[in-house]
């Protein structure tokens, strides 16, 4: 999220509005927004209709999957601070979508794991392309 | 549950803001612009 935030002029010359989901808890999700990046609109989905609706799983073996606990192990070994899951379910994944002007769909993308996410710059090379 | 395809309608939804307001994808895609939607995992 950080790096998206890093990006929010070139997102602004894409025309691209970035909206954020969640399925935590309002102050969960202000004291988050507080710590990574407060630039776009962030929406609550405590119920996950919206998760479900857009196909985006819970598993516990992909949510754990060895690449994410590799991920967290270099994010503590390089003095990275690790954020407090406020009690929320760790096996929802997440994922990124990109719609067009006209409401399709231009790219899809849920996660295999936690720590899976497409780049930031293959989003803002992708958005580029769509301009 | 109707599959997700590219170039196919993204599903409509309304959701509460941070800030109490009540979005509508279809209105937010009224504004002409692209919509970058990232649904986060656990905040952690």
């Amino acid at each position: 999220m950080a790096q998206l935030c890093q990006h929010k002029n070139k997102l602004d010359e894409l025309n691209t509005r970035v909206i954020i989901i969640s399925f935590s808890t309002l102050p969960a999700v202000q004291d988050w927004l507080d710590q990574t990046c407060s630039k776009f609109t962030v929406l609550l989905d405590p119920d996950r209709k919206v998760y479900k609706a857009y196909h985006l799983d819970r598993s516990f073996l992909r949510a754990y999957h060895p690449k994410t606990l590799w991920f967290y192990t270099k994010v503590i070994l390089s003095g990275g601070k690790m954020l407090d899951s406020h009690g929320d379910d760790t096996t929802q994944l997440g994922g990124d979508f990109i719609i067009d002007e006209e409401g399709n769909f231009s790219f899809i993308y849920p996660s295999e794991n936690s720590s899976d996410r497409p780049p930031v710059e293959d989003l803002l090379a992708f958005l580029s392309e769509l301009s | 549950m109707p599959s997700l395809k590219l170039g196919k309608p993204a599903p409509n939804f309304t959701l509460q803001s941070v800030e109490g307001e009540e979005v509508l994808l279809k209105d937010i895609t009224k504004s002409n612009q692209k919509i970058l939607l990232v649904f986060i995992r656990h905040l952690g």
